[in-house]
């Protein structure tokens, strides 16, 4: 029924529309030409014939300016004969035809309007008007048109009242539900809107936080990443740091101890000092500063530098050196320049016998003094000796001439009791003897 | 030939007497009245118009106004938007003069045009106003019998 009334009500509105059209039409015709030219037709004819009557008195001549010059351009009079040409006829009609041209053009303002007016009242003249487009029969058509277009509108209006009287027979009290219903319809659809709305706009702010925190999450991760590889650099740093705390504490502990006790075993040895004798130097240790120190009786602190002589000083460096490399239980040569130095007697001897016993390998750089009173400890421990003789010694303390005067180191196989040509001196042996 | 034009009557004043002020009032459009069936005329010149046509169509003679009240409702520039109104003028004042040469005097024209509405006017409303139908249909009808007889 919506739809039966939503389709009068446009029928109803469409021939409203054109009954607007056929009203502007009828107020039109009434202000038409075509009603004035009626109206007026004895008055206009009368004018008309006025003028008509001026035309064929020649009084209106302005139109014919026009059409003589149209002439003069042309070859052809208006009766046919000839006006170009250097005939005699020819030229006196192209003559006459200037004179006319010269004479209207005397027409005053007066025969101008009028000239005007002439022509321009054509429209007016009735009987060019055919019958279908006299006011008559254009009226006919719009009152016509008028009519039906208005039971049109009156069959529209009763279909849409009798529509509406259908309506009004629904009883009211299915109206009045019906409406309810209708209005619950539209409360639900108009909160189902408003809700749309509020989700969308959440739906919006979500996404856009999601984004927002996608990044973040992004930015996080890579600092995860990071702090992973780090985390990880940094317990192997500590790792190392324990192992190297550990072993720095055991060095200075437990290593620092093994090395003080062999050192002052090797040192005292070394000077061959006996405690239990009486010894003034009783005993060497490294404190926990890495200061080695001597101690005389009673506990006493000996200063190395003054209260040793250098033949002490330098068993109690060779001892340290020996006693460290022992107890690191490393396998290697010691190397020992001129280690005998300042050193005689039973302190060589010792400290000479004791280096050989305490070394994995030893290789010594000894001068001839130092190897003197020595020699048997070599013949029997020296597994290799060999003899470096420096040339520019010559001739100061070499007896021969060097082969060479370049600044080398010139060798030889001598041992500690042999001389040759190189390494022959000639006063008391000083060259150094490498064993 | 072609149509020409020259509206002589620009700036000359259409007029109607104070006296006929209601008709125009009542069925023109002008003043607000948007019932096309009781005010059939859009503008006052359209209604000057027909009361000018009827009256120059009857021969009736022009209303002499000088000397009443009047009013200027609008200059004959209005013709500017039906130029043929121009010519109808003109040829109403030659048949009222019955001398041609009136045309040479557009305010002459324009007096006799007055006169001839003035004259016509009442006719007009007359032919409005005969009826049971509303004007437009009065009018229209009585127009179609008067044109039908003449």
């Amino acid at each position: 029924m919506n739809r039966q009334i939503r389709q009068a009500r446009d029928q109803i509105q469409h021939v409203d529309a054109q009954l607007e059209r056929a009203n502007r039409s009828h107020i039109g015709l009434l202000c038409s030409l075509t009603l004035s030219r009626e109206l007026m037709a004895p008055a206009i004819a009368s004018s008309i014939a006025k003028l008509d009557e001026l035309r064929d008195q020649g009084q209106i001549p302005n139109s014919t300016i026009p059409v003589l010059e149209e002439r003069l351009d042309a070859s052809t009079c208006i009766c046919g004969e000839h006006l170009v040409g250097h005939d005699s006829d020819a030229e006196r009609r192209r003559d006459h035809i200037k004179m006319l041209i010269h004479d209207s053009r005397k027409a005053d303002d007066l025969q101008s309007v009028v000239t005007d007016l002439y022509y321009a009242s054509r429209p007016f003249q009735l009987d060019l008007v055919p019958p279908e487009r006299t006011w008559e029969a254009l009226y006919d058509d719009i009152a016509s048109n008028r009519d039906e277009l208005m039971k049109r509108r009156e069959n529209a209006g009763r279909v849409m009242k009798a529509l509406e009287a259908m309506v009004a027979q629904i009883p009211d009290s299915d109206l009045q539900g019906m409406r309810q219903t209708r209005n619950q319809f539209r409360d639900q659809r108009d909160r189902y809107n408003r809700d749309r709305s509020r989700y969308e706009t959440e739906l919006s702010n979500v996404k856009r936080d999601s984004a927002k925190l996608q990044g973040e999450y992004r930015h996080l991760l890579s600092q995860q990443e990071r702090g992973v590889r780090i985390m990880a650099d940094l317990e192997v740093a500590q790792d190392i740091l324990t192992v190297l705390q550990n072993a720095y504490r055991r060095l200075t502990t437990d290593e620092l101890e093994k090395v003080s006790t062999k050192m002052n075993d090797i040192f005292l040895k070394m000077i061959g000092a006996d405690p239990a004798q009486g010894a003034i130097i009783r005993r060497a240790e490294i404190t926990t500063d890495f200061e080695i120190t001597v101690y005389g009786p009673d506990e006493r602190p000996l200063n190395p530098d003054r209260d040793l002589n250098g033949a002490s000083r330098r068993a109690l460096t060779l001892a340290f050196i020996l006693a460290l490399t022992r107890v690191s239980e490393v396998e290697a040569p010691n190397v020992i320049d001129t280690p005998l130095g300042m050193m005689s007697g039973y302190v060589k001897s010792s400290v000479l016998t004791t280096a050989i016993r305490e070394s994995s390998q030893l290789v010594l750089f000894l001068t001839r003094s130092e190897i003197a009173d020595c020699e048997s400890i070599l013949d029997r421990d020296a597994a290799k000796v060999i003899t470096l003789t420096n040339p520019a010694h010559y001739p100061t303390m070499l007896a021969n001439e060097p082969p060479t005067n370049e600044l080398t180191i010139l060798k030889c196989t001598c041992d500690h009791r042999q001389e040759c040509n190189i390494c022959q001196r000639v006063t008391v042996v000083e060259d150094v003897v490498a064993v | 030939m072609p149509e020409r034009y020259f509206n002589h009557f620009a700036n000359i004043n259409l007029v109607y007497p104070i006296d006929q002020r209601q008709h125009y009032e009542r069925y023109c459009q002008t003043g607000g009245r948007s019932s096309v069936d009781r005010s059939p005329f859009p503008r006052m010149v359209d209604f000057w118009f027909a009361g000018l046509s009827l009256a120059a169509g009857k021969g009736m003679k022009p209303v002499e106004l000088s000397g009443q009240n009047t009013t200027n409702f609008i200059t004959g520039a209005i013709f500017d938007r039906d130029s043929w109104r121009v010519q109808a003028v003109m040829l109403a004042a030659i048949a009222v003069d019955d001398n041609v040469e009136v045309v040479s005097d557009p305010n002459r024209m324009m007096a006799i045009a007055n006169g001839l509405a003035a004259a016509g006017i009442p006719e007009i409303v007359h032919l409005l106003q005969s009826g049971d139908q509303d004007p437009i249909w009065n009018l229209s009808d009585a127009l179609a019998e008067e044109l039908r007889q003449s």
